[in-house]
């Protein structure tokens, strides 16, 4: 987990989460590990762009957080490409105080020369991230 | 499948500032948890602060590895002090064997910090930076 620098923590912190979901191993990694996170929160948003050819939707993750007892919404966005900043502006506006991701799906020396969505994460958080590779 | 928990927090930290506000966040989680967090200062090894390609007298050699041990136990007792203080008013109880408590205990690893996190934390439920 990423602790932004700040003077204090936030008060809603990991009682609204938002899930970056895009179908990927990593996302469904992040989730599964971060299961006792997600179930002990009050709120719970999966984000997604719709983009998840060939793997999980954002619905069929929503089922399977409820087999967890886990209520949810889903949030969809317009993304492409480099979608780090939007699930950041996503998570802000969805009033949430957690954000859980996949990571590095590319390689961290390619993420860090060429950039992608992790690093633009790891730059930009103003909020607690929790990532997962 | 409700009801799942951390129960071990590993918290990494130097001395560059970060860590109180890390241990903040971590001690949220160990306190809905009743998590353990285990504190990491990462101390350099002397032989990875001797400057590479060089060739280095003997003498000089022995006054690094001195200044390097000299260093780290004075910002060891600092940062175990500072933490202990901060752990307590966070309500992280010193570390003990009941289980569902949420404490802290303070561990000193000399080595690069990227090493710890493989010793330590590929056995975390959670590991918090900054």
């Amino acid at each position: 987990m990423m602790c932004p620098h700040a003077d204090s923590v936030p008060e809603d912190f990991c009682r609204h989460v938002t899930i970056g979901w895009n179908g990927s191993l990593q996302a469904s990694r992040a989730a599964a590990l971060a299961m006792p996170l997600i179930e002990a929160a009050d709120k719970v948003t999966i984000l997604t762009t719709g983009d998840t050819e060939h793997s999980a939707t954002a619905d069929e993750f929503r089922r399977y957080l409820e087999l967890h007892t886990v209520d949810s919404e889903i949030r969809e966005f317009k993304g492409r490409g480099n979608v780090g900043e939007k699930l950041l502006d996503e998570s802000t506006a969805a009033g949430a105080g957690l954000l859980i991701m996949g990571a590095y799906h590319e390689s961290y020396e390619r993420e860090t020369v060429f950039g992608g969505n992790s690093q633009t994460v790891v730059d930009k958080a103003a909020m607690p991230v929790v990532l997962v590779h | 499948m409700a009801g799942s928990a951390i129960h071990t927090i590993m918290l990494p930290v130097r001395e560059d500032g970060m860590g109180g506000n890390v241990l903040a966040h971590a001690a949220v989680v160990a306190l809905r948890f009743g998590s353990r967090v285990r504190i990491i200062h990462c101390h350099p090894r002397p032989d990875d602060l001797m400057p590479y390609g060089v060739v280095i007298p003997k003498i000089l050699r022995k006054q690094i590895e001195d200044a390097a041990r000299a260093n780290a136990d004075t910002t060891s007792d600092q940062l175990i002090a500072e933490f202990k203080t901060r752990a307590a008013e966070l309500g992280l109880a010193e570390e003990s064997h009941a289980a569902g408590k949420a404490t802290a205990r303070f561990i000193e690893y000399e080595g690069k910090q990227v090493d710890a996190v493989r010793h330590f934390g590929r056995l975390a439920d959670l590991i918090c930076v900054s």
